[in-house]
């Protein structure tokens, strides 16, 4: 009997011990997505508070015009300081590069172009796709956080590859808009510097609170 | 000033250019092709479209280096007075213009739209036409004519 019963612990304890393993596994995978294997992960030290603040303060950043014209409700990108329907009708099309007669491309370049009441341009201009349309109009900063860590709606993308994107051109537009049009008023190195900042600290999110 | 080279119609050539000269610049003044027009010169009227990299694109703001070693098709590309298009056809038997401004840009733009989608509804044709502005309210039969091209086709 007895060394039946070290069995049956020693199993309770091994059951005990992966489900625990596994648990933990889950929440730093699901709850937090905490970059592994990367520059950013390998040194920082995890600090929720912090990585929220960091969060909060991006939040503004993406609440800006530059930001929300392509990610507002509704499949058509806006336009302008109030965030108007884009003139011409145009819509965002499955990939979120137009649709057949009238691409993003077929007026905006990769670059801006001289002059005001031009098509702005930068690198692949373009909106989220239909399957992922990014979309964050109303959402409090923790569902905008929760949105953004989601693979299955911000383009398949970990916590590092955010990063990344961040820092593309696309993005970086709305920091030199061209003529005419209001940049976001933070400083591009401050708005990526928190983005680091929330990363590297466990890409923590922010509590509830009221949609900006 | 560069030395672009710039195929047009299936006719290549070389030309001494500031490589962000819009393309409409080049196409009238360069080569004498009249057909894409300057409208708005800001992307917002159509009247200046030409076909490139199978899509509908406003010449008046694509610097010309931006064609990259692609092709440009214009009205004159696609067919002549001897031998129409199809959809130039359509747009004759329809009677589907008035002053003619702005045709060049509704005739790409529905044929691009139809290259990529042939099945496309009256709806998303409309949809492909909002950035071409027609003056004279020719739509009704500029949208017959279009119809009855992509009809056409199918048959």
């Amino acid at each position: 009997m007895r060394p039946r019963k070290l069995c049956g612990a020693a199993a309770a304890v091994m059951v005990a011990f992966s489900l625990t393993s596994y648990l933990a596994s889950r929440d730093a995978s699901a709850e937090n997505n905490f970059p592994q294997n990367s520059d950013v992960s390998e040194t920082a030290k995890r600090d929720d508070a912090a990585a929220a603040g960091a969060f909060e303060f991006l939040s503004k950043v993406l609440h800006h015009p530059r930001c929300m014209n392509c990610h507002s409700s509704g499949d058509f990108p806006r336009q302008g300081d109030d965030g108007h329907q884009h003139t011409m009708n145009v819509r965002r099309g499955v990939d979120g590069h137009g649709v057949a007669g009238v691409k993003c491309s077929s007026c905006h370049q990769d670059h801006n172009l001289t002059g005001t009441h031009v098509p702005p341009g930068a690198p692949g201009w373009h909106l989220p796709s239909v399957a992922m349309p990014m979309i964050w109009e109303g959402l409090t900063d923790r569902q905008l956080c929760e949105m953004f860590k989601d693979p299955k709606q911000n383009g398949g993308r970990n916590v590092d590859q955010i990063v990344e994107h961040m820092s593309t051109p696309l993005v970086l537009w709305g920091w030199h808009p061209g003529e005419g049009r209001t940049p976001i008023p933070i400083a591009e190195s401050e708005f990526l510097a928190k983005v680091k900042e929330w990363a590297s600290k466990g890409a923590a999110c922010p509590g509830n609170a009221r949609a900006r | 000033m560069s030395m672009i080279s710039l195929k047009v119609n299936g006719r290549q050539h070389t030309l001494e250019l500031d490589p962000e000269t819009p393309l409409l610049f080049v196409l009238n003044d360069e080569l004498g092709l009249r057909a894409p027009k300057f409208g708005c010169g800001m992307a917002q009227c159509g009247a200046c479209t030409v076909i490139v990299r199978r899509q509908a694109m406003r010449s008046c703001v694509m610097p010309v280096s931006a064609v990259r070693e692609d092709e440009v098709v214009t009205l004159e590309g696609l067919g002549s007075a001897e031998k129409p298009h199809p959809i130039q056809e359509a747009f004759m038997a329809e009677g589907a213009a008035q002053c003619g401004f702005c045709l060049s840009g509704v005739i790409l733009t529905a044929k691009a739209a139809l290259d990529e989608k042939p099945q496309a509804s009256d709806e998303e044709i409309r949809e492909a036409l909002g950035g071409v502005l027609c003056r004279c309210f020719a739509h009704l039969r500029m949208l017959r004519a279009i119809r009855k091209y992509a009809d056409s086709r199918k048959a």
